[in-house]
C-alpha cells in the first residue's frame, strides 16, 4: 500500500502548539507511508493541489489528513480523492486539532499524542474498502411544524416556489406570539398590518395545506423519505362551511369567563371563540372541555340555530392523517419563562405586576382593554418595566434572552405615547445590536428614565408613613440599586412590568424524541453547526425562529426563509446522497434473533424470510449508520462499513 | 488605603465565583444593613484585586441573605468573607471584631468569659458528663447556652426535656470548647483549625461520635465545616413531639411569629422543623412576618457580632421587631440563642410588648404549664 | 534599642485560689499594660524602625504560661524574646536582679502597674537602680534626636507633655488605639519557628527590701438580721454617731 500523509498548520491552530517537523519526521518512519507533507492551509486551493498532485505521480492509494475535525473538512478532501480518481472513503482524517492541539496544554505531549493519532489514522485508512454512496430519490413535498412568523415565512417561501407544504399548527389559529403584538421593534410598524396579509396568503396559497388545531405525533423514515402522522384535532365547526361571521359565538349563552390564552389571561371568552379577529382560518372553535353540550349535554345549542352555513358539528372526531414528505422545518417557537417562579417580584401575587406580553395585548387595539394601559381600573403614573427578568439568571435561565432590551424600550415608548406616565427601565446590560436599534435605543432614551440595576424586590410592605400612604394608593414599591450611582432606592410605582425570559415552547422535548434530534442545553434544537449549518439540525430536518434559540422577528424569518432554501435545494436536486457507511447483515451468520429490531432507532430493520430463513433484513435508505445493531448483535452479524471490527481494531492498537 | 492583591487572592482564597458577577446590585438593595456601597462595589473592586477601604466589610453579618437573591451564584457573602480573611491576615480588624476573636482564643467563649465556669450552669441540675457515665449523644451545650443568663433558661428546660426523655446524653462541662462556626465566618481561619483540633482531640477523648445540640451556628458548622453526625435539639423534639413521647398539653393562646435564624434557614435549609414545632402547640396561632424562610433578615448577632453588638447603623434585629409589631405577634419565637439574646435587646430598646422565646420555651410551657 | 518588660500575673477572669497565706491563681497570663507596652514598642518600631526586644517575667508556676505572650510580641513584629525565672519577690528585688541585663536599653517600656503590683513601683525602681529618667502614666510616645517625648496621664482629660532624654524608663497606663489583631495561623507559625531566650539572674535575697507601710486597717462589722433589723440597728449606729 502507498499512503500520503498530509500534516495541516491550520495557521497557528496546529502549528502554533505541535511540532510539525517532529510529526513530519514520525509520519515518514511509519510502514507503508510514502509521502508526508506539511503545508500552511491543506484545505485550501493549493493544499488541495498538493494531494491530487501526489496521488496521480506517487501513485498513493490511501490518504491520511492530519488536521482539524473530520465534520469540516471529511468531505472536501473526499471529493478531491474522487477527483483524482480515487475511492473517496480511501481517506482518513486524523484530528490533531479539536481533539489535540486546541485542548492540551503541554507542547511535548501534545506533540506525542498527534504521533498516536496521525500513527492510527495510517493503520486504519490501509482497512478502508471502497465503497459506493446510493442516491435515494427525495419526496417534494415539506413539512413546517409551527405556524408563526417563522413558520408561515419558510411555508410561503417553499410554496411559491411550487412545492407543497403541510404546515402544521397546535393552536386554532396560524399567527403565533407575533400575533399579540400592537408595534414591533425597531420601526414601530403595526404588527397586525404586517402579519396578517401573509396569514391570508398561506390561507390562499394553494400548495399549502393547513392543519391548524393539531400536531405531529410520529415521523418515521429519513432524509428525503419521511413518513408523518398528524394529529387533527376536531373543531366542531366545518373550517370550510363557516364564513367567519361570529354569529354562533355571539350566540352562545355563556358569559365570557373564562381565561384566554390568546390574551394572555387578562383577557375573557366563551367556551365557543375566534381567538383574535383576523385568526387564520377565520373560523371559531368549540372548547369540548368548557362547552355545555359537552359537559352536560343540557345546551340549547342557540350556536347551532343561528349558523346559517349549517357549519356547527358537535360529532366531529379526531383523526390521523399521514402524509409524506422529503424534508421537515422546525418552526415551533417560544414561551415565556413564568415569573411567578420569581417569588420575589410577587407576579401573580400584586396586580400591577405584569408580564410583557400581557402588556402588550392590553396595548394592542384588538385585545381585551381596546389599547387602553389600565391597572386597578385607572392610568398608571409610573411604570417599572423590569429587564432579565429570569434570563441571564443562574437560579432559572442562564442564557441571554436576546430581544427583551428591545422589546422593552417599546413598551416603554409606547407606554409613554398612550398615558404619558413616568417609564422606568431596569436593565443589567443594553444589548442593542440590530440594525437601526442603537438609534431606537438613543430616541426612547430621550421619553424615559433608565436605570442600571437589578431589581432586587417589588413589595407591598412600606418602611414608613411616606411608603405607606403610597401603598394605600394602590401602589408597590421597587426595590434597586441604581448602580451607577451606587445608591439603593425604594421607588413606588403604579405598574410593573417583567421582561420574562424567553424558553422553548411546551412540547418542544416531545418533538425532538419524534424526530429523533437533539436539543441544547437550554432545550432549544440543536443545529449541527452554529456558524455554517445555523438552520440544519439533521439530514433533511431544518429548523428556525426561536425553537433554534430567542431571536427577534428579523432574524426569524431570515432563519425561516434559510431553511426554506435548505429544503428546496434538496427537493429541486430531486436526490439525496446517502453515507455508504451503513450496517449490513451476514445472512451466513444471522440467526433471525431480532434483537437489531427494536434496538434501530431508525425503524431500518426487519425480520423476514430468506429461502426458508428467518434473517434480518437492513433498509438502507434508512440506516443512519449510528451501529446500534452492529454492536447489539450476539452472533457479529451485523457488520457495518467502515467501521469493521478489524478496521476498529487496527485503530485503537495503534493508539495505544 | 489602596490595597493591591496578589493574583494568587483567588488561589489562595478558593474563592471563584467573582467572575460571573455582572454588577446588578441586588445584593446591595437587598441587604438591610448596607451602606450602599457593599457588597457589589466590593466585589467590583475584589475583581480586579484593588481593594479601597476594607472597613465596611466588617458591616457583613455573612447572613447570606444577598446569596439568596444573586442572580449569578456570585455568592457575595463569601466574597465579603474573602474580604474579611484578607484583613485579618494582615492584622487589621475592628477594635469589637478583635475583642471577640480574642475572647475566643484566650477563653473559648465569645465574651471572654472564665472557662472554669463553663459548666457551672448545671451546678443545681442532674447533667451527665463525659467523665461519670456512657452516653450516645453529646450534647454540646455552646458558649451562648452556657453562660449568657438570657438563654440560660432555655439550657436548663434543654436539661429537663432531655433527662425525662430518658435519652442516652452527656455534656462536656469545662471541657466544651467553643465550635468556631462564627470564627470561620470572620474568616479567621488560623483560629477555626485551632478550634478545631481541640474539639476533635475532645471528642476523641471521650469517644464522642455524635452530637445534639440547640445552637444553630454550633450545628451549621459541626453538620458542614467538621462534617461529624450532629442533630439539633429541635429536630429530637420533633420526633418525640410526633411519636407522642412529648406531650403537649398546656395551650399557649398567644399569635406567634417564627424568626427564621440564618444557620438553620438559608446555611441549612431548615425552614419547616420550627414551624411544625410551633403548631403542634395548642392554642398558638403562627403567623409569618414579612421576611421570612430564605428572606429572614438576620438579628445581628452573627459573625463575630454577638459579643459587643452590632456596629452599623442600621440595627436589623431592630427591623426585625417592627415586623413582628407589623403582623400583631405577642410572641416572637427564635429557635437560636443569639437571635434570642439580640432581638430580646431589641424589643426592649424600642419598648413594645413583643416577648422574645426560644421555640424551646413555649413547648416546655406546653408541656409543663410552667417556665413562661 | 527599646526594651518592654512583660510580667506573668494572675488571670483574674478564671479566679483564684485564695489560702491563709497565699493565692494560687488557676492561670497565669501576661500583665494587660505591659501588653499595651509592646504596642507602643511596636509602633516605634514601625515608625523609627528601632529594634525593639522583650524579656518576660515569670515565675516557677507561670514560666511556661509567659511563653504565649512573648510569641505573641513577636508576631507583632519584635525582633528578639527573652525570658526569666524570678520567684516571687519585691519590685526592689527584680529591678536589682534586672538593671544589668536592662543597661543597653536606651527605651525601656512596661505597665505602670500590674494586677498583682497594683503600686505602680516597679518601672520606678528599675529607673532608679539604672540611674535614668522614669515617667509613668504614659498614654504615647515620640522620639525626637536622642529625647523622647511622651504624653503623660493626668486623670480628668488632662495630659502632660515631657521631653525626656534617653536613656529612660516609662510605665504606660493607655494605648491610642485598640490593640493590633494577631492572626492566629500568624501566631501558631511563629510558635513553631521563633525562639525565646532563656536568661538567668541573680536573685538577691539578702539585698535590702523597700517596705511599704501601710495606715492601720479600719474597724469593719457586718449587721445580720432582715431589713428590719437591720435597718434598726444601723440607726442605733447613727444615733451614737451623731450625738
Amino acid at each position: 500500500m502507498r499512503v500520503g500523509v498530509y500534516i495541516c498548520h491550520c495557521g497557528f491552530n496546529i502549528a502554533g502548539f505541535l511540532d510539525i517537523d517532529e510529526l513530519v519526521r514520525y509520519a515518514e518512519s511509519l510502514n507503508d507511508v510514502v509521502i508526508v507533507r506539511d503545508y500552511r492551509f491543506m484545505c485550501s486551493n493549493p493544499g488541495q493541489e498538493l494531494i491530487r498532485d501526489d496521488i496521480e505521480k506517487l501513485n498513493l492509494d490511501r490518504v491520511v489528513v492530519a488536521a482539524c475535525s473530520p465534520n469540516l473538512h471529511e468531505a472536501t478532501f473526499r471529493r478531491v480523492l474522487s477527483e483524482s480518481g480515487l475511492n473517496p472513503f480511501f481517506l482518513q482524517i486524523a484530528n490533531i486539532r479539536e481533539q489535540c492541539s486546541w485542548v492540551h496544554s503541554d507542547k511535548v505531549k501534545a506533540t506525542e499524542k498527534a504521533k498516536r493519532i496521525i500513527r492510527s489514522a495510517v493503520e486504519r485508512v490501509k482497512h478502508h474498502t471502497a465503497l459506493e454512496s446510493k442516491r435515494v430519490n427525495v419526496i417534494p413535498r415539506v413539512l413546517v411544524i409551527g405556524g408563526g412568523i417563522a413558520g408561515i415565512s419558510a411555508s410561503l417561501l417553499i410554496a411559491e416556489a411550487g412545492v407543497e407544504v403541510y404546515l402544521v399548527e397546535r393552536e386554532p389559529t396560524i399567527g403565533g406570539n407575533m400575533a399579540k403584538f400592537d408595534k414591533v421593534f425597531p420601526t414601530l410598524d403595526c404588527a397586525a398590518c404586517i402579519l396578517t396579509p401573509k396569514m391570508t396568503a398561506v390561507k390562499e396559497n394553494p400548495n399549502i395545506k393547513l392543519y391548524t388545531n393539531s400536531e405531529v405525533v410520529e415521523v418515521r423514515g429519513s432524509v428525503g423519505n419521511f413518513k408523518v402522522k398528524i394529529r387533527v384535532k376536531p373543531r366542531f365547526i366545518d373550517e370550510d362551511a363557516c364564513t367567519g361571521c361570529m354569529e354562533c359565538v355571539d350566540s352562545c349563552l355563556y358569559y365570557p369567563t373564562i381565561p384566554s390564552k390568546f390574551d394572555e389571561k387578562i383577557g375573557f371568552r366563551k367556551p365557543i371563540y375566534m381567538p383574535f379577529p383576523q385568526a387564520i382560518p377565520n373560523t371559531p372553535i368549540i372548547n369540548p372541555d368548557e362547552c355545555l353540550y359537552f359537559i352536560t349535554n343540557k345546551c340549547p345549542m342557540y350556536c347551532e340555530d343561528v349558523c346559517e352555513a349549517d357549519a356547527i358539528n358537535f360529532e366531529q372526531e379526531e383523526r390521523i392523517e399521514e402524509v409524506e414528505v422529503g424534508a421537515i422545518v422546525i418552526a415551533t417557537g417560544y414561551k415565556l419563562f413564568d415569573p411567578s417562579e420569581i417569588s420575589e417580584y410577587g407576579y401573580g401575587r400584586y396586580k400591577n405586576v405584569f408580564t410583557a406580553l400581557q402588556v402588550e395585548r392590553m396595548l394592542n387595539s384588538t385585545g381585551p382593554t381596546g389599547g387602553r394601559i389600565v391597572v386597578n381600573g385607572r392610568e398608571p403614573e409610573r411604570v417599572a418595566i423590569v429587564h432579565c427578568v429570569g434570563s441571564r439568571d443562574e437560579r432559572y435561565r442562564r442564557y441571554c434572552s436576546r430581544v427583551c432590551c428591545m422589546y422593552s424600550l417599546k413598551l416603554a415608548h409606547l407606554i409613554k405615547e398612550r398615558t404619558n406616565a413616568e417609564v422606568y427601565n431596569f436593565y443589567i446590560d443594553m444589548r442593542a445590536f440590530g440594525k437601526g436599534y442603537e438609534e431606537f435605543y438613543r430616541s426612547v432614551l430621550e421619553e424615559v428614565k433608565v436605570v442600571r440595576g437589578k431589581v432586587a424586590e417589588i413589595t407591598d410592605i412600606p418602611m414608613n408613613d411616606d411608603e405607606r400612604r403610597e401603598v394605600e394608593r394602590g401602589r408597590v414599591i421597587v426595590v434597586f440599586e441604581d448602580t451607577l450611582l451606587g445608591r439603593v432606592e425604594r421607588i413606588p410605582f403604579d405598574m410593573v412590568i417583567l421582561s420574562p425570559a424567553i424558553e422553548p415552547s411546551d412540547g418542544t422535548k416531545e418533538l425532538a424524541r419524534i424526530l429523533k434530534v437533539s436539543l441544547d442545553e437550554n432545550g432549544f434544537f440543536r443545529e449541527i453547526h452554529p456558524k455554517l449549518a445555523p438552520t440544519v439540525v439533521a439530514p433533511g430536518i431544518f429548523v428556525c425562529g426561536c425553537a433554534q434559540g430567542p431571536k427577534d422577528i428579523q432574524d426569524s424569518v431570515a432563519q425561516a426563509e434559510s431553511a426554506a432554501g435548505q429544503a428546496l435545494s434538496m427537493i429541486n436536486r430531486g436526490f439525496v446522497e446517502l453515507e455508504p457507511t451503513t450496517a449490513y447483515v451476514d445472512e451466513e451468520k444471522c440467526s433471525g434473533c431480532g434483537m437489531c429490531v427494536p434496538v434501530c432507532p431508525f425503524q431500518a430493520i426487519e425480520v423476514v424470510s430468506v429461502n426458508g430463513h428467518v434473517r434480518a433484513r437492513i433498509d438502507e435508505s434508512l440506516c443512519m449508520g449510528c451501529g446500534v445493531c452492529a454492536a447489539s448483535c450476539p452472533s457479529r452479524a451485523i457488520r457495518h462499513r467502515l467501521f469493521e471490527s478489524e478496521t476498529i481494531r487496527a485503530e485503537i492498537l495503534s493508539l495505544l | 488605603m489602596v490595597e493591591v492583591l496578589s493574583e494568587s487572592y483567588q488561589n489562595k482564597f478558593g474563592y471563584e465565583g467573582l467572575t460571573r458577577c455582572y454588577q446588578c446590585g441586588n445584593c446591595t438593595a437587598i441587604c438591610p444593613v448596607s451602606d450602599g456601597r457593599f457588597p457589589r462595589r466590593l466585589i467590583a473592586h475584589l475583581r480586579w484585586g484593588r481593594i479601597e477601604r476594607f472597613d465596611e466589610v466588617w458591616l457583613c453579618l455573612q447572613c447570606k441573605l444577598c446569596d439568596e437573591f444573586c442572580p449569578r451564584d456570585t455568592n457575595p457573602s463569601l466574597a465579603m468573607q474573602t474580604l474579611k480573611r484578607i484583613s485579618v491576615e494582615n492584622g487589621s480588624v475592628p477594635p469589637h471584631i478583635g475583642e471577640f476573636l480574642m475572647n475566643v482564643y484566650r477563653r473559648r467563649n465569645p465574651w471572654g468569659h472564665s472557662r472554669m465556669k463553663r459548666g457551672e450552669w448545671m451546678k443545681d441540675l442532674n447533667v451527665p458528663t463525659v467523665k461519670d457515665c456512657e452516653f450516645d449523644w453529646l450534647w454540646f451545650v455552646g458558649c451562648a447556652n452556657s453562660f449568657d443568663s438570657r438563654v440560660l433558661g432555655v439550657t436548663e428546660k434543654i436539661a429537663r426535656i432531655l433527662n425525662e426523655l430518658e435519652i442516652s446524653y452527656a455534656v462536656l462541662g469545662r471541657d466544651e470548647g467553643c465550635c468556631g462556626n462564627d470564627v470561620k465566618r470572620i474568616g479567621e481561619d488560623g483560629l477555626f483549625e485551632l478550634l478545631m483540633e481541640e474539639n476533635f482531640k475532645v471528642f476523641k477523648r471521650y469517644g464522642v461520635e455524635r452530637i445534639i445540640t440547640h445552637s444553630p451556628h454550633c450545628y451549621n458548622t459541626f453538620k458542614n465545616d467538621y462534617n461529624i453526625e450532629v442533630k439539633l435539639f429541635l429536630e429530637l423534639l420533633h420526633d418525640f413531639i410526633n411519636d407522642g413521647s412529648v406531650e403537649l398539653k398546656h395551650e399557649f393562646k398567644k399569635v406567634v411569629t417564627y424568626h427564621d435564624s440564618c444557620f438553620l434557614g438559608r446555611y441549612n435549609n431548615i425552614y419547616e422543623l420550627p414551624r411544625e414545632i410551633l403548631r403542634s402547640v395548642p392554642g398558638l396561632k403562627l403567623v409569618e412576618m414579612r421576611s421570612n424562610r430564605r428572606t429572614s433578615i438576620c438579628c445581628g448577632g452573627g459573625a463575630g457580632n454577638i459579643a459587643v453588638g452590632y456596629q452599623g447603623k442600621v440595627q436589623p434585629s431592630i427591623l426585625r421587631v417592627k415586623e413582628a409589631l407589623d403582623v400583631n405577634a405577642d410572641v416572637l419565637a427564635v429557635a437560636c440563642p443569639f437571635c434570642k439574646i439580640m432581638l430580646e435587646e431589641a424589643s426592649k430598646s424600642v419598648n413594645c410588648n413583643l416577648k422574645v422565646l426560644d421555640v424551646v420555651d413555649i413547648v416546655y410551657h406546653s408541656m409543663y404549664g410552667e417556665g413562661l | 534599642m527599646i526594651c518592654v518588660i512583660v510580667r506573668a500575673v494572675p488571670d483574674l477572669v478564671e479566679g483564684l485560689e485564695i489560702e491563709e497565706r497565699d493565692v494560687r491563681p488557676y492561670r497565669y497570663i501576661a500583665n494587660e499594660l505591659d501588653e499595651y507596652a509592646v504596642e507602643h514598642a511596636v509602633s516605634l518600631k514601625e515608625k523609627y524602625n528601632e529594634r525593639v526586644e522583650v524579656i518576660g517575667i515569670a515565675s516557677e508556676d507561670a514560666y511556661d504560661e509567659i511563653d504565649e505572650s512573648l510569641y505573641m510580641a513577636i508576631a507583632k513584629g519584635v525582633d528578639k524574646a527573652y525570658k526569666v525565672k524570678i520567684p516571687k519577690t519585691t519590685s526592689y528585688k527584680i529591678a536589682d536582679a534586672l538593671s544589668d541585663f536592662l543597661k543597653k536599653f536606651d527605651i525601656i517600656l512596661t505597665g505602670t502597674l500590674a494586677v498583682d503590683e497594683f503600686y505602680g513601683v516597679l518601672g520606678a525602681t528599675i529607673a532608679d537602680k539604672l540611674d535614668i529618667p522614669y515617667v509613668g502614666g504614659v498614654r504615647s510616645i515620640e522620639i525626637e534626636g536622642d529625647s523622647v517625648i511622651v504624653k503623660k496621664e493626668l486623670g480628668g482629660g488632662a495630659y502632660l507633655v515631657l521631653k525626656v532624654k534617653k536613656p529612660a524608663l516609662f510605665g504606660i497606663l493607655s494605648l491610642e488605639k485598640p490593640p493590633r489583631y494577631v492572626p492566629i495561623s500568624k501566631l501558631r507559625s511563629v510558635m513553631r519557628s521563633a525562639e525565646i531566650e532563656e536568661l538567668k539572674v541573680k536573685v538577691e535575697e539578702d539585698v535590702l527590701d523597700v517596705r511599704f507601710l501601710e495606715p492601720p486597717k479600719p474597724e469593719v462589722e457586718f449587721i445580720d438580721g432582715d431589713p428590719e433589723e437591720v435597718a434598726e440597728k444601723l440607726a442605733e449606729i447613727i444615733r451614737g454617731l451623731i450625738s
